[in-house]
């Protein structure tokens, strides 16, 4: 399907949720969702807990299927029926609060797993791009231990690399850093700061504020299954515009 | 005491030769047992999980087929029903196979596929015990269903259940006695035989006992060398006790009580 959807800027959006409603029975955890992701945007997506952050991720990623609205996704429509969702993930990375390596693999393994089964690359390019990623995230020393060997950070940046060795055009994040102890995250930030340098597109849900100070183009703010506020960053922590971020804010930062 | 079982039997034989053919036909029909109920399994298990309603269906019925019908019942099903509901040359085929086969092939069928409606709810259980964001990550990453299960959850369901494996091994182990019924001659059998021969029934059945007692040690000390070897480097090892293959046992015991008839 070359389906292509034209953003505003004239450029072909990376991200396209149109009107997304996501029901878990009668609870509707995404309520008509619009968003527009450009090609090589960064977005912080935040908000309380609960309020659908991570589903709306899920269904951009077709992990959960949406009821209602549309998404497209590089150009490929994912509502209705699909003729090849796994094509689509192979363009979208995805990076989860639980890092959700495979621990009977290697680290190195596991980078390697998707790239040789999923593109079908040779054992040895497949390691050579390991390895190659695995030093981007500054990790390469660790290529041959297992998960549970490793810290948290550590994980979470194989979990990085992983997702970067289907050389992904988007990446999505869910809650990266939350499951880390304090003295980690800064290096999974960095990590991701970096990655958001080389142009990726992101679409991260974080409460780090630091980080979307520093590479966020929007803010997208949730609360109960709708989007409630978007605005550049400086603007949503300076001068929130709703009641309801100005509470979240305030809770996140006390 | 055991000196017995050195003398020479009437048919030239010393009952020590007797009791060594029949742990060869035990051994072999719990190995060769083991992996058709292995196979068979694992498959199942699969099956036990897929979405496709077909596969799970077909799967379901297996297990409760299989695994709440009396070994012993199956066992005579397979040896004395079957011949009979095949069409006539298969069935005559089957009749006229040579004395140690027609009893074994019925009995590897009955053991192995029984032992494997055991081994696959032992699979499904591995399987629905893994976190679901190894699922949700092997889809991101674009992984098929098929190469999910093959790289991803398989080898880890299966390190998961070796210990509950273990006593499925006792399990098929122990239930070759119930060959005896169909005309095998392993060892249950053949310790029979010798305590009729000789009058000698506590030297016959306390050696079949021994052996057995060694078969089992055997193999748990194999399950324990295997868990250590495919456990996964910086998790902590599962344990592998004996009260989980005491509480495993239990079914066991209970199909066997036309066996136990036997031997009394
Ligand atoms: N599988 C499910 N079944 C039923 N309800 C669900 C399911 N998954 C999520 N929900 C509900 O949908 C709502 C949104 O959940 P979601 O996980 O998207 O929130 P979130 O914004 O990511 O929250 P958090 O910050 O805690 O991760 C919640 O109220 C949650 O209870
Ligand atoms: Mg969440």
């Amino acid at each position: 399907m070359p389906h292509q959807t034209i953003s505003n800027s004239g450029q072909p959006a990376a991200i396209v949720v149109e009107n997304v409603v996501k029901r878990y029975g009668a609870f509707a955890a995404l309520n008509d969702i619009n968003l527009e992701v450009g090609k090589g945007e960064k977005i912080v997506l935040c908000g309380p807990s609960g309020s659908g952050k991570s589903t709306l991720i899920r269904c951009i990623n077709h992990i959960e299927r949406h009821d209602g609205g549309r998404i497209v996704v590089d150009g490929v429509e994912l509502t209705g029926r699909i003729a090849d969702i796994n094509s689509v993930r192979c363009e979208v990375g995805m990076v989860f609060q639980s890092f959700n390596l495979f621990p009977h693999l290697t680290v190195a393994e596991n980078c390697m797993l998707a790239p040789m089964k999923v593109r079908g690359i040779s054992r040895s390019e497949a390691r050579d791009r390991a390895l190659s990623l695995l030093r981007k995230v500054r990790i390469q020393d660790q290529a041959d231990k297992y998960p549970a060997q490793l810290s948290g950070g550590q994980q979470q940046r194989v979990a990085i690399a992983r997702a970067l060795c289907m050389q992904p055009k988007i990446m999505l994040f869910d809650e990266p850093t939350s499951a880390l102890d304090p003295e980690m995250v800064k290096e999974v930030l960095e990590t991701m700061v970096g990655l958001a340098r080389d142009g990726m597109t992101m679409v991260c849900v974080t409460h780090e504020m630091g980080f979307a100070r520093e590479v966020a183009d929007r803010v997208v703010f949730m609360d109960r299954g709708s989007i409630v506020e978007e605005a550049a960053p400086e603007t949503f922590f300076q001068a929130p515009r709703t009641e309801r971020a100005r509470s979240f804010l305030n809770q996140i930062i006390h | 005491m055991f000196g017995v079982l050195f003398e020479q039997a009437a048919d030239g034989q010393r009952y020590i030769d007797w009791l060594l053919s029949g742990l060869g036909w035990t051994l072999a029909l719990a190995f060769f047992g083991w992996w058709i109920a292995f196979g068979i399994g694992v498959v199942v298990g699969i099956g036990r999980t897929v979405h496709n309603r077909v596969f799970s269906i077909a799967a379901r019925l297996y297990v409760e087929i299989f695994r709440n019908i009396p070994v012993l019942v199956q066992m005579f099903l397979w040896y004395f029903v079957l011949p009979e509901v095949v069409p006539n040359a298969l069935g005559n085929a089957i009749k006229q196979m040579p004395p140690p086969w027609a009893s074994f092939v019925p009995a590897l069928l009955c053991l192995g596929l029984y032992t494997a409606s055991r081994i696959a709810e032992q699979v499904r259980a591995g399987i629905e015990a893994l976190p679901k964001g190894q699922i949700e990550a092997a889809s991101a990453l674009g992984l098929g269903s098929y190469a999910t299960y093959r790289y991803v959850i398989v080898p880890q369901a299966l390190r998961l259940i070796v210990p509950s494996l273990t006593s499925e091994v006792m399990g098929i182990y122990k239930n070759t006695s119930v060959a005896l019924t169909i005309g095998l001659m392993e060892l249950t059998a053949q310790a029979r035989q010798i305590s009729e021969a000789t009058f000698q029934t506590f030297t016959a059945f306390g050696a079949a006992t021994i052996i057995y007692l060694c078969l089992a040690l055997v193999a748990y000390q194999a399950m324990t060398l295997i868990d250590r070897a495919v456990r996964i480097p910086g998790t902590t090892p599962a344990k592998l006790t004996v009260e989980q293959d005491l509480a495993a046992d239990g079914p066991h015991v209970e199909n066997l009580p036309g066996a136990m008839e036997v031997v009394k």
